[in-house]
């Protein structure tokens, strides 16, 4: 049951709900005022996309004025799910709490009615990114991902991996795998953009992208972190390419315009609608997501060891010849079947429910 | 000389410059790696010391020529690297940014 807060200033409120009623988890962000056009309408397609995404069950809406509040409560109620919302102008927050405490109570008890059914894995949209990525990401863990999404591909996923700054020097591989030339431009067209907008800001990289992190765990250079990332995407053909938070339509491999930070990247994913993410780790990013479980896989034995309270699955045994490939696959596709069954993933349990929605630019 | 009998580093395709180190890897040893590719083995007298994910030199690479791996160019070495050598961002840069 989740509380979107619609602005900085209903944050709040929404915590409010959340510390009431158990169950219920509430989203708050920075954004929500004063922004327009494109960035606003990723604001729109990311706050309702929250509450559209399957593993949340009904949702609260909470905004400083009524429109706003409305506009993302009508799209997650065209997917028939149970959603209210509440505008705290003329009310307060006092009145607003109660009234959506009294709600999200209804809606937590009506949610644990609700009975696991059977589910087809052609039903599932499955996301995936890396995060203080070292060159065991690209040796063993990235190319496991690849594997299990070839499978998941074979059962009828949908799958969606991006990092639209992460795929530089490899940009030409990816683009050889879109078969339409109009998708195919408009993949070029989004990796062009960015490469657009870094030499306008003149900058230097290093140290960014790659990352400090990246750099101490071996990564040199951005095209080497990008031929290791791409292994995500195993060999399969990319179907579709999709924007900011865009919900997939395709079954099969879809590339998202997004970008590399952890945080973002899996808040995108998880407004597309995906619910599961598969996230491997180098030098030991510790990254969550609200409402998307995040399955964290490593092959650095270092990283194994010394955060192993965060890593769901550890394959550093490839590294050391212990099994292959396939066999590290088939552990990974039992875990992501088993975490889209409502097994807890670590970062879960440990509390990391990152949510940072992308800003395209300064509000108005 | 020390000799490491297991798989010490792993090269990604068999026309690459440089292996990944499996293990923090010792100056002066002389180090088994493994082609991922073609599965073939090869040995390299490791010159520095080489920290767990880093990367070796497998072959001599010329000042200013670009530096494979993943059967890719992943940047330009900046001088010239002999077989041993740790390869990391005092020796490549990017050619991109």
């Amino acid at each position: 049951m989740l509380i979107i807060p619609v602005d900085d200033i209903s944050n709040a409120a929404a915590q409010n709900v959340e510390k009431h009623i158990s169950g219920t988890r509430a989203i708050p962000h920075p954004y929500g005022r004063l922004q327009f056009g494109r960035d606003l309408e990723l604001l729109f397609k990311t706050l309702g996309g929250m509450g559209r995404n399957p593993n949340v069950a009904s949702a609260i809406v909470i905004g400083i004025e009524d429109n706003w509040t409305q506009r993302i409560a009508d799209s997650i109620s065209q997917t028939g799910k149970h959603v209210e919302a509440i505008g705290i102008e003329g009310k307060g927050d006092l009145k607003v709490v109660e009234k959506a405490s009294r709600w999200a109570k209804e809606m937590v008890q009506d949610a644990s009615d609700i009975v696991k059914k059977e589910q087809d894995v052609a039903d599932l949209v499955i996301s995936t990114k890396c995060g203080e990525s070292d060159t065991t990401s690209g040796l063993a863990s990235n190319p496991t991902v690849g594997r299990t999404f070839e499978i998941l591909k074979d059962q009828g996923a949908t799958l969606i991996f991006g990092e639209t700054s992460e795929i530089t020097g490899a940009e030409n591989i990816l683009a050889e795998r879109i078969a339409d030339p109009s998708i195919r431009d408009k993949f070029m067209d989004i990796f062009n953009r960015y490469q657009e907008e870094i030499r306008r800001e003149g900058a230097d990289l290093l140290g960014s992208q790659p990352t400090q992190g990246n750099i101490k765990g071996g990564l040199t250079t951005i095209e080497e972190k990008a031929l290791g990332n791409i292994q995500k995407a195993g060999n399969l053909p990319i179907v579709d390419v999709l924007d900011y938070a865009d919900e997939p339509t395709r079954k099969g491999l879809n590339f998202m315009n997004s970008s590399s930070a952890a945080a973002e990247c899996v808040t995108l994913f998880s407004a597309a609608g995906a619910v599961v993410h598969l996230f491997t780790t180098g030098q030991g990013n510790i990254v969550g997501n609200p409402i998307e479980p995040v399955v964290k896989i490593t092959a650095n034995p270092k990283t194994a060891l010394t955060m192993s309270e965060h890593i769901d699955l550890d394959i550093s045994g490839l590294l050391r010849f212990e099994f292959n490939l396939d066999e590290a696959a088939v552990k990974l596709h039992e875990l992501t079947l088993r975490t889209a069954s409502g097994r807890l993933t670590a970062n879960e349990v440990l509390g990391h429910y990152e949510f940072s929605p992308t800003k395209l630019y300064i509000s108005a | 000389m020390i000799i490491m009998e297991n798989v010490v580093f792993l090269v990604h395709n068999s026309r690459d410059h440089v292996g990944v180190a499996t293990v923090d890897l010792e100056k002066g040893t002389t180090a088994q790696g493994k082609y991922l590719d073609v599965g073939a083995t090869l040995t390299v007298e490791v010159s520095e010391g080489i920290p767990l994910g880093h990367k070796l030199s497998i072959t001599r690479i010329s000042g200013d020529q670009p530096v494979i791996e993943y059967g890719q160019e992943i940047g330009r070495a900046i001088h010239e690297i002999q077989p041993g050598n740790h390869v990391h961002t005092h020796n490549i840069k990017s050619m991109r940014w």
